[in-house]
């Protein structure tokens, strides 16, 4: 089972952050195999979210870059900033606090769950 | 083990290119990350272009272009506020221009009003949220020097002409000696950052790019004679007044014999 596209939207950038977070550098394609090794393929990053997302995090100065030639073509390496790694404590601490909200709202408990 | 050549990265290169992707940084991850998803499942002797096709229409639900779209859509969300109320600025700034000029022709009242209106939203509203939007966007700081002198430039170039144009109370009114100096000074100010700062720093930026060499130029030719004819206009000896020349910013106290050819004000 995958999860909707819909549900991950809101979490992308809370996701790609710690995963830099915890692996220092981290290439496009490399996110999208770990958050598939990390969940069993139960998320699995497209292309079309994953790099928009990465651009828009450059831009907001969260994270750093380093390209890297392989013969003719570039690999880009994404780092997070020091902006960046408060802005993952952040995002966590929201991300968990939603979650029990979600649950009390939604009434899940451990059972459903 | 499928070996990506030098040829498949042009090619995909171009592919990319042709399907709407303009964003150099973005198309260059797409091109390590197709090359990745090849090298990883093609076999060696399999059809390059076969497996590339199927793999790039697994990136996108209708088109390849949806990427670029949603790139630009995170990069400038925080800005389309202030791009809608740039727009708007500008709007009324033009409004005003043509609103203006046509009072002047039809020698209505309302002229100096919609040219005072015209002036202000430009000065005051558009061209600092361009100045805003722009520094968002910039790469060096070459481009830092560029939009500043530029902005700094024109915003005293048209707040001179604003006072010249619309006669608000100038600094003669408000009491100050030398008011025609004053002003004199923040016009000749203006056409000095234009001059030496903002062309020759959007020149050389220009002409180290092949894309944008000719445009630079000729722009920067432009723009030299533009400054050339108002700085000619200029009227240099404001503390001896000079009776009849055809000029800009006279000392307007004394404007009975003058003949104001350049002045754009019914009066």
């Amino acid at each position: 089972m995958t999860y909707s596209p819909e549900l991950l939207k809101g979490t992308l950038k809370t996701i790609v952050l710690k995963l830099l977070a915890d692996n220092k550098k981290m290439y496009g394609y490399e996110i999208t195999q770990k958050v598939k090794d990390l969940t069993h393929d139960k998320i699995q990053i497209t292309e079309g979210a994953l790099y928009p997302t990465l651009h828009a995090l450059e831009s907001d100065k969260l994270v750093t870059t380093r390209t890297e030639f392989i013969g003719k073509r570039v690999r880009k390496y994404y780092s997070l900033s020091t902006a960046g790694k408060a802005k993952t404590k952040e995002k966590l601490s929201e991300f968990a606090e939603f979650m029990n909200t979600m649950k009390l709202v939604l009434n899940i408990n451990s059972k459903t769950a | 083990m499928y070996i990506i050549t030098e040829q498949n990265i042009d090619f995909i290169l171009e592919d990319l290119s042709k399907r709407g992707i303009t964003i150099e940084s973005l198309r260059l991850n797409l091109l390590d990350h197709i090359c990745i998803l090849i090298e990883e499942n093609l076999e060696e002797n399999g059809d390059f272009e076969a497996y590339y096709n199927m793999t790039i229409k697994t990136f996108y639900d209708k088109e390849l272009y949806e990427l670029e779209k949603e790139t630009n859509y995170l990069l400038y969300q925080n800005n389309l506020i202030m791009k809608k109320a740039m727009i708007i600025s500008g709007a009324c700034s033009a409004a005003g221009f043509i609103g203006g000029s046509l009072g002047k022709i039809m020698l209505f009242r309302i002229t100096d009003f919609l040219l005072f209106l015209g002036f202000i939203s430009f000065v005051l509203l558009f061209l600092p949220l361009v100045f805003i939007v722009l520094i968002k966007e910039i790469k060096s700081k070459k481009d830092l020097i560029i939009y500043s002198s530029g902005t700094i430039s024109l915003m005293l170039y048209f707040i001179c002409m604003l006072m010249k144009c619309v006669g608000l109370p100038s600094f003669m009114r408000l009491g100050l000696e030398n008011s025609g100096n004053a002003w004199l000074i923040m016009w000749l100010t203006g056409l000095a950052i234009g001059s030496f700062v903002f062309i020759p720093s959007y020149l050389i930026a220009g002409i180290r790019k092949p894309e944008t060499k000719i445009n630079s130029i000729i722009t920067s030719i432009l723009l030299v004679a533009f400054i050339g004819v108002q700085f000619r206009l200029t009227n240099l000896k404001q503390i001896r007044y000079s009776g009849n020349q055809h000029t800009y910013l006279k000392p307007q106290s004394k404007p009975e014999k003058t003949i104001q050819l350049a002045s754009f004000t019914n009066k």
